[in-house]
């Protein structure tokens, strides 16, 4: 049974048809990419899956329950976790304060349990450290204990784009949707994201679904591979059969012309 | 050469321009004169007149900095020393000349249906009685020889200067806040006579202060980490006692100053801890939370009025409740207010917010003194003779009494502000301020934890209400202005947002100093601004920032020796992960 299955789904906004008519599935277990030119609508398919934005008509359906239409904190409490094409930590905290925040929808002490210091909340409280220093170290070498207390706000580019994973793990998703993870990312940063992405479903057990640019990335992780253009689904299937389909070609590069920078094909032969 | 030298005289002479307006400023505005009926030094020198010589001094150390220095001695931390005495003397002269030229214009034209301060008695403190001319010179003169002083400071070393500046410090404060050392020195049995006449110093109390700071400033200077550094040695369980030992200390003085202070200083302490009660509140909502409320007075006004209508003889049923029996109920009270003002303004963000709850303040204000109102609240005649607290028989009936339930309640209210930092709802709370959009994709309920935290600021800040309800025993309507807002969110700011001790720092010194200086009171707003401004420049963080840095995640020793151990144990490993994961 699909983890993740979106029917006929809608979403416009004015006259642009971000999302047109999507039908998509992801099966557990499953990493996936999600490709398309800028403007494809990847990004507002996502929004809509976690509720940033409510899709105009279709459906949502994650482990057999519908989730349209739900809040973005619902999404999340449900099992669905994302990271943002434009890193958005909390800069302003430190970076296990920033995986901590993502046990929330995990744990349950408030007020009265915080101002009393009672035992459970307290045993909580050692739970969701814990927790978040192993997450931390899930990440290797990135984050040793002695960045924890470092705000999140100073870390590297690469280490942010991490750290953001890690808060997303932290609440303890299925599915976990990564937008561009490797944006800005070098090469060598990038062959270790794709790494760790296919540990993210070995060792972790999570389902990813991934908005790439970086066919590196796309063609090193992807069970399947989806093409959006013009908020509509153009193909489906393997790298190889995404990457030869002629009409994804084309979106990329436009009729018969030469255009390196976003080929799809001919870069990754290279790669 | 001798360009280099001229753009020296430019720069002295545009810092000297600028302290001169400062100085002609302070005199029109009416601070000097004001503040000129008190001495700091008695017969020497009053704080109107200090606080112009304060200005050259400063401007002359200004205009001197960045002087080059004593060619052949790189080594020196010293600037080559005519340039910089000239380079102060020229600011200061500026300075002096400017504040004479004011002096020689306001004695030949009537400048005071205009600028209402200028009075025969400030042209004759400005012109040392002289005639205006002779004044002029004589400030120009004077201003120069306090330029190149303060500008002297920049060939003094460090250690000479440090107990020097300090020592200065120390007879400003002995002469400003001697109403509050005379009782303090009085309550300890300290013969005051020998230091202070009326309100200033004498010559004799001058040196013994000014000597005694200066000793102390170079004791701190050479052993003053030897404390510190003592207690960061110790073990954590030895560090625990130690902080134990310091808190009680504390605690041990926080009980026993109104003895020392006597009536009418422990008002003034009363008064600073209600503001620390509201300002504890409201750092819920603006620092931790990151909801700019500038409505607070609401929550103040609700307080105050809630206790009066419970517990007075008069109004409506007069139910005539206790003081303690009216406390939940109006806590309740108002956390309920509180989440029902939050509820419609749950979409807005920043200024809008800001706006919004600047009106809900203005509504509360008014409700109190409407018609509708007016036989629950008492209209503009507010409500009277409510009854003080009294607990077994015994009245909090003075301003001594009434300072230790005060007490008690900012230190609760501080160690629930302290306990919800550091917690689930504190980080969630943080990550709404941080970024609103994605604490709820961390699943966040935004519209709970904002409601949260304007119950939980409200409940807080309506025992700064009821306090004040028992302290003053009678409220109007107009102690519950638009200006409360102000001076709370102020106090936040001066003290660092987010940080409890700042939050006791701020109102000490935006509550506290004009009480103490009562010259101060009618200019409360120009520092208010001053001040916040020097702030939001010098130091945007606030003056006690919370130190969120340094926080200890682990709540108990032991787990400190389980963090090393983890600790330990993932540096060991780590080389391993990283040689297979390869993207560092």
């Amino acid at each position: 049974m699909s983890l993740l299955e979106i029917k006929s789904l809608y979403k416009h906004f004015g006259g642009v048809k971000a999302v047109d008519g999507v039908d998509y599935q992801v099966d557990a277990g499953e990493v996936v990419s999600v490709i398309g030119p800028n403007g494809a609508g990847k990004t507002t398919l996502f929004n809509v899956v976690t509720g940033f934005n409510a899709p105009d008509s279709g459906e949502i359906i994650f482990d057999g329950q519908r989730v349209d239409g739900l809040k973005p904190n619902q999404i999340t409490l449900v099992g669905i976790a994302r990271t943002f094409q434009a890193v958005r930590l909390f800069p302003n905290m430190t970076v296990i304060e920033n995986v901590m925040v993502g046990q929330h929808p995990r744990t349950r002490s408030g007020l009265t349990g915080a101002i009393l210091g009672l035992p459970r909340t307290r045993k909580e409280e050692k739970a969701i450290t814990a927790k978040a220093r192993e997450i931390l170290g899930f990440f290797g070498d990135a984050f040793p204990s002695s960045t924890e207390d470092e705000y999140a706000g100073s870390l590297s580019y690469a280490d942010r784009r991490r750290l953001e994973i890690g808060r997303a793990m932290a609440t303890e998703p299925k599915l976990l949707l990564l937008d561009e993870p490797t944006a800005g990312m070098n090469p060598a940063e990038t062959e270790g994201l794709t790494k760790l992405i296919g540990r993210l479903r070995d060792e972790r057990g999570l389902t990813v679904v991934v908005i790439e640019h970086d066919m590196r990335l796309v063609k090193g992780v992807s069970d399947r591979v989806t093409a959006l253009d013009y908020g509509q689904k153009i193909a489906e299937g393997t790298y190889a059969e995404v990457a030869s389909n002629p009409q994804v070609i084309e979106a990329y590069l436009g009729k018969r012309d030469d255009d390196e920078a976003t080929a799809p094909a001919q870069p990754a032969e290279k790669a | 050469m001798a360009s280099s030298s001229r753009a020296a005289i430019v720069k002295s002479v545009r810092w000297g321009l600028i302290g001169g307006a400062v100085s002609v400023y302070l005199a029109v505005v009416g601070i000097v004169q004001r503040f000129q009926s008190r001495d700091v030094i008695v017969g020497v020198i009053g704080i109107g007149r200090a606080v112009l010589a304060i200005v050259a001094l400063a401007f002359g150390y200004l205009a001197a900095r960045g002087q080059p220095h004593t060619p052949g001695e790189p080594e020196s931390p010293r600037p080559e020393s005519a340039a910089t005495l000239v380079a102060g003397a020229v600011a200061g002269a500026v300075t002096g000349a400017v504040l004479g030229l004011f002096v020689l214009a306001a004695s030949a034209v009537e400048l005071r249906s205009v600028l209402v301060s200028v009075t025969e008695p400030l042209l004759d403190t400005l012109s040392f009685g002289q005639a205006a001319t002779l004044g002029a010179l004589l400030l120009t003169l004077l201003g120069a020889a306090l330029g190149a002083v303060g500008a002297a400071t920049h060939l003094l070393q460090r250690r000479v200067r440090a107990p020097l500046f300090a020592g200065v410090v120390g007879v400003l404060i002995f002469s400003l806040f001697s109403p509050l050392i005379r009782q303090v020195l009085f309550s300890l049995f300290v013969p005051t006579d020998l230091f202070y006449e009326g309100d200033g110093l004498t010559i004799a109390g001058t040196v013994i202060v000014f000597v005694a700071v200066a000793a102390m400033s170079m004791l701190w200077k050479s052993k003053g980490d030897a404390p510190r550094r003592r207690v960061e040695s110790m073990a954590p369980q030895q560090r625990k006692l130690a902080t134990f030992v310091v808190l009680a200390a504390v605690v041990g003085v926080l009980l026993y100053l109104p003895q020392i202070l006597g009536i009418f200083l422990s008002e003034v302490l009363g008064t600073i801890g209600l503001f620390v009660l509201m300002g504890i509140g409201l750092n819920i909502v603006v620092g931790y939370a990151g909801l700019l409320d500038l409505g607070y007075v609401a929550f103040f006004a609700i307080g105050a009025y809630a206790t009066g209508i419970l517990t007075a003889p008069e109004g409506v049923g007069s139910l005539e409740l206790s003081f303690w029996v009216a406390m939940p109920i109006v806590v309740a009270f108002s956390t309920i207010c509180g989440v029902l003002i939050g509820a419609p303004v749950l979409r807005l963000r920043g200024d809008y917010l800001a706006i919004v709850t600047l009106g809900f303040g203005e509504i509360a204000r008014i409700f109190v003194i409407s018609n509708w109102a007016a036989p629950v609240t008492g209209g503009a005649q507010g409500i009277l003779s409510i009854p003080d607290p009294t607990l077994g028989g015994f009245a909090f009936d003075d301003s001594q009494t009434i300072y230790y339930p005060i007490l008690i309640a900012c230190l609760i209210a501080a160690f629930i502000s302290a306990r919800l930092a550091d917690s689930r709802v504190g980080r969630a709370w943080n990550a709404m301020r941080e970024d609103e959009s994605v604490a709820e994709a961390m699943g966040i309920s935004i519209i709970r934890y904002k409601l949260l935290a304007f119950g939980m600021g409200a409940a807080i800040g309506s025992f700064g209400g009821q306090f004040f309800a028992a302290k003053i025993g009678s409220i109007f309507p107009a102690s519950f202005n638009i200006l409360v807002s102000i001076q709370v969110l102020s106090l936040i700011v001066l003290g660092g947002m987010g940080s409890i001790r700042g939050v006791i720092v701020g109102a000490a010194v935006l509550v506290g100093l004009p009480e103490l200086l009562r010259e101060f009171a009618e200019f409360r707003l120009l520092f208010y601004g001053a001040i916040l401004v020097a702030i939001m420049l010098l130091r945007p963080q606030g003056l006690l920032p919370s130190e969120r840095r340094k926080r200890e995640l682990a709540v108990e020793g032991e787990e400190e020796e389980e963090q090393y151990e983890m600790r330990a144990g993932g540096e060991a490993g780590a080389p391993a992960v990283a040689g297979g994961a390869g993207d560092r």
